[in-house]
């Protein structure tokens, strides 16, 4: 059975476990009244998610329910679980494979291009050769039977989950069968830069950090320039080589190649990564894998969730939803808390047919795919008011909080019934790493000037020691109060708690602000939430060795396997179940004087649209460009560029007397488009104003380099000249008072 | 308005069946229960079936919100017909904004006096002409100012929602009584609290 991954605060008492997730006891001031719950995740009475997994010594294996039917396959690894070079055993494909085409010897970026011509071919083969090469799935509802997979591609570990035979099941992923595996790209093969090296996934390549020869956190570099703060202090401490000259472009990361440093890109390590995972599903499963559900940190920007979906189209996948991490803890939750509660019922002997509207859970295995769905839906019918009452108590609110090594997520889900709603959602781009160099940077700084310490070591390997002992004795820091480091000049002597507080207060701090924002978002006081979720991955990704057979976080993995389940209408999986997520951050457009006028607003649910009126700010304009962004701030430079719509030609008119209609629409799945259109006003034109532009529709991000430049691009071709502004439509109501 | 509602007006027939659609229907077909195209007549307290007043029941607008949800989000239609799914699409979405409207007690007010003809703004901006009103939320953004701890912020903040209360209610009572002047005042000052509790909150 997994081990629990929510802490219970009665469970630790002299706050050593609060400790280790280091919250708690920030958190507590704040959230006084709330216990801090936990449920056995799952629990043992829980029916829905039994998994098939038998702990040994060492390591998972599966047990005897691990069968896959006709198309099952062992699982054959090959030593090094290579992408490259060799070709893999024990995969019954019929379909060309992919990795083939990497000519061993090639260079990144050569196979990354191979990779990425043959996406056509690719997809072709999916659909073509799915038939004959699948003996189970014969027709048009192969795809029904064959969900989607659910992927966590984490900052610092991978998961896949699937939805298999009537339950959610982990994907193990390499030879050793661990259903986690570090998200780490390597070079292996010989070290000198002889042909016959390979790429290296997981484990393999976690081998090879401290040469430089393998990239890792790729998804804290994604979407992310090289002007980012962030990215400039946590780069130095790691072991492959990064650039960041600080001018708004990409950053370049490469890894060493014999004596050189071969450049790739952060997309790429993903694609390679996902192309991996997708892999492993297949043995799993059998049979071709061409969709997934992907979680994302609650701080992604859609630039970088456009990046994670180009990566994983480079690996073959197509990417149905992108579930921010709080809402794929709470559908789970959701799903799980429903289960209880009709095992619940089932024990205390009450009919479950007594619960009218959106009882159409008919429970896993028990076959007629398809029937009740049909009649749960096609009615307008709500249930009696005894049920509102019901469900009413059942609501729950539950404050996700995630701190994983790369960014930190916190969401407030309401849970109410197998439905799990999206109340609030905050973000940011720090994690667990972040709190470790914050240490190390002290470390290096010389205490009374405040300068870096004149002895402190530049090269990258001492650099990347330094770190990864700060990390360890930070997860040390959960047990005790001091930590001895290793004698080293670069050291101290010891690590205290209080001084690695004090390093990462401002941290501390912004951990409490997206908690209390979160709050205030959704409009509840602390007592309104009824439960806590606790999960991170940054304490764990401490020690250097293998360890095996133990899993954390796997909530994040099954809650976007359940939501690829769910979203792809796969039988079996009860229908009472249903994910409502919000927008992570407005989005708008700029307007005159550079500011950010929102369209949509955080937080509001989709699929959802929304149109607003903007109108020229000059006489006979001959052009309105509207630069859509995404963001917090007022000011729209410091917002996130999305693209932009060059709306001409503008009919003759005075400024202010065209209507622009800018309408931005996300759908269920989380994309986003934009139309722009133009109308004039009735009323008596001199000159006839002429033919409007047609209306446009375009897909948003639609540049596939943000990076700050196409702003200032845009400011310098086109000054103020195709600025917009709000239409103004008087309130009647002022309009009325006056008279 | 979403590329789907253009493409497929609503029609009084069922696009599945071809029965006639009932005065009542919004989502389904009374006939066959296939889904229709959104309503683009029904009004956000028709379309989640509750009184249209400003005093709801919030609860209940979440209960019937969620059981929409159920049965029209586009995660339900995966397997079905294109036409479905862009009625699921654009009913899913309406509903959303259904939602959204009503369970804020400033949106609710502004759009029940848009429901009568009278345009109050988007919330986001008022007029105000009422020096008394000016000077107390000049005050009140003052004492926000100076506000040094948690705790003073707190005791703004509540009594900012207790400002928001009384406004609700006076709001309530004119447009009960057919005072739309008088409502549409009282929005004004719904729009206060509401941005002043938004700058306590961005300060807690
Ligand atoms: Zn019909």
């Amino acid at each position: 059975m997994v081990r629990p991954i929510l802490y219970r605060l009665a469970d630790c008492p002299n706050s050593s476990l609060c400790r280790r997730l280091f919250l708690p006891p920030l958190l507590s001031p704040l959230l006084r009244d709330v216990p801090f719950v936990s449920s056995e995740f799952p629990t043992p009475s829980c029916a829905a998610f039994p998994l098939q997994f038998v702990r040994t010594d060492q390591q998972l294996s599966f047990s005897s329910s691990f069968r896959t039917g006709a198309s099952y396959q062992p699982l054959g690894f090959p030593q090094e679980s290579s992408l490259g070079g060799t070709k893999q055993p024990g995969v019954k494909s019929k379909k060309r494979d992919i990795s083939a085409q990497f000519a061993p010897g090639a260079s990144f970026p050569a196979q990354m291009a191979d990779l990425m011509e043959s996406e056509d071919f690719f997809h072709q083969a999916v659909t073509e050769e799915r038939r004959p090469g699948d003996p189970s799935g014969a027709k048009d509802d192969v795809s029904r039977l064959s969900p989607a997979i659910g992927i966590d591609l984490g900052t610092s570990y991978s998961r896949v989950a699937v939805w298999h035979e009537g339950e959610i099941k982990l994907v193990p992923l390499d030879e050793n069968n661990n259903t986690e595996i570090p998200s780490c790209v390597g070079l292996g093969g010989s070290p000198d830069d002889s042909p016959g090296e390979n790429i290296l996934i997981g484990w393999p390549a976690f081998q090879l950090l401290p040469q430089g020869r393998a990239i890792h956190r790729a998804r804290r570099i994604v979407g992310r320039v090289d002007t980012d703060e962030s990215l400039q202090l946590g780069a130095r401490f790691w072991p492959f080589l990064v650039q960041l000259p600080g001018i708004g472009i990409r950053p370049v990361i490469a890894l060493k190649k014999g004596d050189r440093w071969e450049s790739v890109n952060a997309e790429e390590v993903l694609a390679l990564q996902l192309h991996y995972l997708r892999r492993a599903a297949e043995r799993f499963l059998g049979r071709d894998v061409s969709d997934a559900v992907l979680t994302s940190p609650a701080a992604f920007t859609r630039f970088q969730c456009g990046r994670l979906a180009a990566a994983a189209a480079a690996a073959g996948l197509r990417v149905r939803r992108i579930v921010a991490e709080p809402n794929a803890v709470g559908l789970l939750y959701a799903a799980q808390e429903k289960q209880r509660e009709s095992a619940r019922r089932k024990g205390t002997g009450r009919s479950e047919a007594a619960g009218g509207a959106g009882k159409s859970d008919r429970g896993k295995g028990t076959g007629a795919p398809g029937e009740q769905k049909e009649s749960g839906r096609g009615k307008e019918t709500e249930g009696p008011k005894s049920d509102e009452k019901e469900s009413e108590d059942k609501e729950k609110n539950v404050l996700v909080f995630h701190l994983g090594s790369g960014y930190c997520s916190v969401g407030i889900v309401c849970i109410d019934d197998g439905v799990s709603q999206s109340r609030a959602i905050a973000g940011a781009a720090f994690g667990t790493d972040d709190f470790v160099n914050n240490l190390v940077a002290r470390a290096l700084t010389d205490p009374r000037t405040r300068a870096p310490a004149p002895d402190a070591p530049t090269d990258r390997k001492t650099l990347f020691w330094l770190w990864q002992t700060y990390r360890e004795a930070m997860v040390q820091l959960s047990e005790s109060e001091f930590v001895d480091l290793p004698e080293d000049p670069a050291l101290g002597k010891t690590l205290s708690r209080a001084e690695f507080e004090e390093s990462n207060e401002g941290l501390f701090r912004a951990c409490v602000d997206m908690v209390t924002r979160c709050l205030a978002d959704a409009r509840l006081k602390p007592r309104e939430v009824q439960e806590v979720h606790l999960l991170g991955g940054g304490v764990r990704i401490n020690k250097l060795e293998v360890r095996k057979g133990r899993e954390y976080d796997d909530e994040l993995v099954k809650g976007a396997a359940l939501e690829a389940a769910i979203a792809g209408g796969v039988p079996g999986v009860d229908t009472g179940l249903l994910l409502l997520q919000g927008i992570n951050h407005p989005l708008g457009i700029k307007v005159e004087g550079d500011v950010f006028q929102p369209i949509l607003s955080r937080n509001a649910l989709i699929p959802t649209s929304r149109e607003l009126i903007f109108t020229t700010i000059k006489d006979n304009q001959e052009q309105a460009i509207i630069q859509f962004y995404e963001g917090e701030q007022p000011v729209v430079e410091q917002n996130v560029f999305l693209g932009c719509l060059q709306v001409a030609p503008l009919p003759r008119a005075r400024a202010g007397f065209p209507k622009i209609i800018v309408c931005l629409d996300v759908d269920a799945g989380d994309a986003l488009r934009a139309h722009a259109r133009v109308e004039m006003p009735p009323g008596d034109y001199e000159d006839p104003p002429g033919p409007l532009p047609e209306p446009l529709v375009v897909k948003l991000p639609s540049v596939d380099v943000g990076h700050g430049w196409c702003k200032e691009a845009l400011r310098i071709k086109y000054g103020t000249s195709a600025d917009v502004r709000l239409y103004e439509t008087a309130p009647t109501g002022v309009r009325k008072k006056d008279a | 308005m979403s590329i789907h509602q253009v493409e497929s007006q609503h029609s009084a027939e069922c696009w599945s069946c071809g029965s006639a659609h009932g005065d009542d229907t919004l989502f389904f077909c009374n006939q066959c229960g296939a889904i229709q195209a959104a309503s683009d007549t029904a009004d956000y307290f028709q379309l989640l079936g509750v009184e249209p007043t400003f005093m709801v029941n919030l609860p209940v607008i979440e209960g019937k919100y969620k059981a929409l949800q159920r049965k029209l989000h586009p995660d339900m239609y995966a397997t079905k017909q294109k036409v479905e799914q862009d009625f699921s699409a654009d009913q899913s979405s309406l509903v959303n904004k259904a939602y959204a409207t009503l369970v804020n007690p400033l949106s609710r007010a502004i759009y029940l006096l848009r429901l009568r003809g009278i345009e109050a703004g988007d919330g986001e901006e008022g007029t105000m002409s009422d020096f008394e009103l000016l000077s107390e939320v000049m005050e009140i953004r003052e004492a926000i100012e100076e506000a040094e701890d948690i705790g003073g912020l707190q005791k703004l903040h509540q009594e900012n929602a207790e400002k928001m209360r009384q406004s609700g209610a006076a709001f309530a009572a004119a447009l009960q009584a057919g005072e739309l002047q008088q409502a549409l005042e009282w929005v004004h000052r719904m729009t206060y609290w509401d941005r002043i509790d938004k700058e306590i909150t961005r300060k807690l």
